[in-house]
């Protein structure tokens, strides 16, 4: 059932076995696995079927320096399917070292190994309609398979590696009609958590206290509580509800918002292969289920160990877009159409870069030049992804000189001293707005550093190619658009103990014995792969847990504590 | 034991009279050898009715079938095929003694009608079939793959989140003949479709790939209600007059595919002792039936 909190009457309490906060990717895929469970679900969702300004300003915050980091209210969506709505559908596993405690990588480890994650990562695949959980090139696109680089050996990378592509999959449009038949599920529009209310002893929550952006206020109960509302407002919700435990929920060791972590990202270098065009192949492949998937360069987990870095992977990709010296009317009309190109995705299509009269010519003149390449581009991008279903996930220019710049993706290392606050600034609902000081190590440049270092070594060494890129120009690189957007990992670490995590393996709230967190909040640490499908795996496991939680005999005690 | 097989032409009479014959203890009749209706009712031991087509032709048989069969000094046991469509637009999982809402399509309505007269006869064992598919099922099988290679269908989305309760035709062949040997369960209904049964985006797939119909398309919510708005008329038509145009992506396969009903036919596998083809087996089968078939 669906409905919209303006219709309850103010002053209402509404009871559920689960409640979850947040209908994005996490609670829509928990709300899902519950269906028909025979346990009543209550979903409190922010937003409505569609963007709204005010609801989204909901989200507004400040930083710490506004060049690292996006403002608070981008690349993330409150709305019914959360940033699920806006996301590019890439995914990936986490790899098995990820899991490993690193003693390399300060704070790293987690509770859990992949091998626990693995049949969850099967049906998160499933369910990011992103095919079989195969991401081995070989077996999943068997004779098709084109190499990146032929006869390109590499001692540090792997090219056998794919990531795969989601449609991009809006788990609201996709499944909410799954949710509004469901007798079991009960989706509340409009419904913002603005506190989560401890009993005055602290071990348990009691209810939560929602407001509509129209003035109503009510309650909801439930024997368990899932909060499932983004890397960064998960942090921001625990700290905003001080009440009974001052510091706010789970933060007694002053953990809650820190380690938060993006991925380091950047486009690099000219890399030129010297080979014949047919034995470079950077472009997409499609699968038997219809599924695009592309290779890319994994720095080896051996390579990892030895060197004593972070995780890294790279992607051949076209030249940089806003220098008109490329003279390619493909990259051109792109650059032509910032305006119509949504502001997450145009950000690192420009860059920072100003573009002025005499650039913006040029540009034209290069799509004068060869008008019928931009034509066919633009019939490409109309059919394949402005009306496709299954998108053509991203541009893919190919140079007939082998000529490519390197997009890369690095692990950040968690780090206590990149954290989300509170502000003293307060939204209309009365809750304080978030402030982001996110920040990077020299650990973080390192690994990439070092990753592109032995790239270029590799390249030449086989003889196939050669990469040349300005070391010194690195830092400035990954920093050029500030911490990868909508990636917000660790504000709500997962770990074995209260000393050095918030959350247990399953995402309980230390010492709060029916309080969840769900999502890439609980990441102890970052990987190179994109968070969603991880995200969705571990609501998958989140939902088995608590399926067994919920229907195990309650104490007495507790029974009366809820009632 | 002389069987009636009324509907002997169509794609589930054929290999009932096939199966029967292969038999030590049954003789089939046909309605075209017999003089006329109510004699061949007369002279059987036994009658399996699986009349399909248009709606009249459902309805009126069972009407002349039972009519003849009741005035009968010892009326005999009958097999009537009914279906699923009995149990309405209903969501999740339904066994024989769910509800049989009025209302529907002219088919629905006639399946109904038919399915009601069957219960007002003490002998009649009542088959609600899902959607049979295997060699010869031009609707589920034929047309489906038609459409998969012209990429036509394929992966709906949410469009195809409905359960297909896929009941294999020699399945099918086997419970009308496991009801024949047990007159005694007359007056009992039983569901008939594969237990565990995919959604029809899972059918889709699985089939385009017994086919080599691949990479498996999506299509597009505007896609196929343009489909179904204006292209499904003027294919209906055609296919009417049976000109050599593709097939139609109607509207009641549109909202099929959305339906989650899943037919609980577990007292089938206990009473008649059926056991369900396994998908791919039957998947791998139709595929080659269609590849035949498309050939000659």
């Amino acid at each position: 059932m669906m409905l919209d909190a303006s219709e309850l009457p103010t002053g209402k309490t509404l009871t559920a076995d689960l409640c979850i906060v947040g209908a994005g990717a996490a609670g829509i895929t928990l709300a899902l696995q519950l269906i028909d469970s025979g346990l009543e679900v209550l979903v409190l969702e922010s937003g409505g079927l569609k963007p709204e300004a005010a609801t989204q300003a909901l989200y507004s915050g400040s930083v710490r320096e506004a060049r690292l980091h996006s403002p608070p209210d981008r690349y993330r969506q409150r709305r019914f399917g959360g940033t699920s709505t806006i996301w590019g559908g890439r995914c990936m596993p986490f790899d098995p070292i990820d899991f490993e405690p690193r003693e390399f990588m300060p704070h790293s480890g987690w509770p859990l190994s992949r091998a626990e994650l693995l049949p969850f990562y099967r049906r998160a695949n499933r369910l990011a309609e992103a095919g079989e959980f195969e991401y081995q090139a070989g077996p999943a696109l068997g004779a098709s398979c084109r190499p990146m680089i032929r006869n390109f050996d590499s001692p540090h990378f792997t090219s056998d590696t794919l990531e795969r592509f989601s449609c991009p999959t809006d788990f609201g449009a996709r499944y909410g009609h799954k949710l509004a038949a469901a007798a079991n599920v009960t989706v509340v529009l409009h419904a913002n958590v603005v506190r989560i209310q401890l009993a005055r002893e602290g071990g348990q929550v009691e209810s939560l206290d929602v407001r509509t952006l129209d003035g109503k206020s009510f309650t909801a109960r439930a024997r368990q509580f899932v909060i499932a509302s983004g890397g960064l407002e998960n942090a921001r919700l625990l700290l905003a509800s001080r009440d009974v435990q001052s510091a706010g929920i789970g933060n007694s060791n002053d953990l809650v918002g820190r380690f938060y972590m993006c991925h380091l990202a950047g486009t690099i270098g000219a890399i030129t292969i010297n080979k014949p065009l047919q034995d470079v192949y950077h472009g997409y492949e499609v699968d038997a289920d219809g599924i695009y998937c592309r290779q890319r360069l994994a720095l080896r987990e051996e390579v990892q160990r030895e060197q004593g870095i972070g995780n890294f992977i790279a992607r051949l990709h076209h030249p940089r877009i806003t220098d008109p010296a490329h003279r390619n009317s493909i990259l051109s009309l792109l650059y032509l159409a910032k305006p119509i190109i949504p502001y997450e995705y145009s950000v690192r299509l420009h860059g920072g870069a100003k573009s002025d009269f005499a650039t913006w010519l040029k540009h034209v003149r290069n799509v004068a030049t060869a008008p019928f390449d931009a034509f066919r581009f633009a019939t490409h991008m109309v059919r394949d992804r402005f009306l496709a279903e299954r998108k053509f996930p991203s541009i893919i220019m190919r140079s007939r000189a082998n000529l490519f710049s390197l997009d890369f993706h690095a692990e950040q290392q968690p780090n206590p001293l990149s954290r989300v606050t509170l502000s003293e600034q307060l939204d209309p609902l009365g809750m304080p707005r978030i402030h982001v000081d996110w920040r990077y190590t020299a650990i973080d440049v390192d690994t990439v550093k070092r990753s592109l270092a032995l790239l270029a070594a590799d390249l030449s060494q086989s003889g196939v190619g050669r990469f040349e890129y300005d070391p010194d120009s690195i830092e400035e690189e990954v920093t050029r658009y500030g911490a990868y957007g909508g990636h917000h990992i660790g504000t709500v670490r997962m770990g074995t103990g209260p000393r050095d995590s918030v959350v247990d393996s399953n995402g309980r709230v230390h010492g709060v014995h029916n309080l969840y967190v769900a999502g890439s909040a609980i990441f102890p640490t970052s990987s190179q792969a994109n968070p969603t499908l991880t995200v969705i795996a571990m609501a998958l496991r989140l939902a088995e847990h608590l399926g067994g939680e919920l229907r195990r005999p309650q104490p007495a005690v507790l029974m009366r504590e809820t009632a | 034991m002389r069987v009636l097989v009324i509907g002997a032409d169509n794609f589930v009479g054929r290999p009932v009279l096939e199966a029967l014959t292969r038999t030590d203890w049954a003789t089939p009749l046909m309605l075209s050898e017999t003089a006329g209706f109510d004699a061949a009712v007369e002279t059987a031991d036994s009658i399996v009715n699986c009349t399909m087509g248009r709606p009249d032709d459902i309805t009126e048989a069972a009407q002349k079938l039972f009519s003849a069969a009741t005035r009968l000094s010892r009326p005999p046991p009958v097999v009537h095929m009914s279906s699923m469509t009995v149990y309405g637009s209903v969501r999740g999982t339904v066994d024989e003694n769910a509800a049989t809402p009025a209302g529907g399509g002219a088919y629905a309505q006639a399946q109904l009608a038919a399915d009601r007269l069957a219960a007002l006869y003490p002998q009649a064992i009542r088959l609600r079939t899902g959607v049979e598919y295997g060699p010869g099922c031009q609707q589920w099988s034929g047309l489906i793959a038609d459409c998969l290679a012209q990429g036509r269908l394929g992966d709906l989305g949410s469009g195809g989140d409905g359960i297909c309760n896929l009941l294999f035709i020699d399945d099918l062949v086997t419970a009308i003949l496991e009801s024949l040997r047990r007159p005694q369960l007359g007056g009992r209904v039983f569901n008939l479709a594969m237990a565990a049964p995919p959604t029809w985006n899972e059918y889709f797939n699985a089939f385009g790939k017994a086919l080599g119909a691949v990479p498996i398309r999506r299509i597009s919510r505007r896609r196929l209600s343009a489909e179904v708005k204006y292209l499904a008329p003027p294919l209906k038509i055609a296919q009417m007059l049976k000109l050599p145009l593709p097939p139609p992506i109607t509207p009641s396969l549109v909202s099929a595919c959305r339906q989650e009903i899943c037919l609980d036919s577990s007292a089938a596998e206990v009473q008649l002792g059926v056991r369900w083809t396994v998908l791919g087996v039957g998947l791998e089968r139709a595929a080659a039936w269609w590849k035949a078939d498309r050939r000659r």
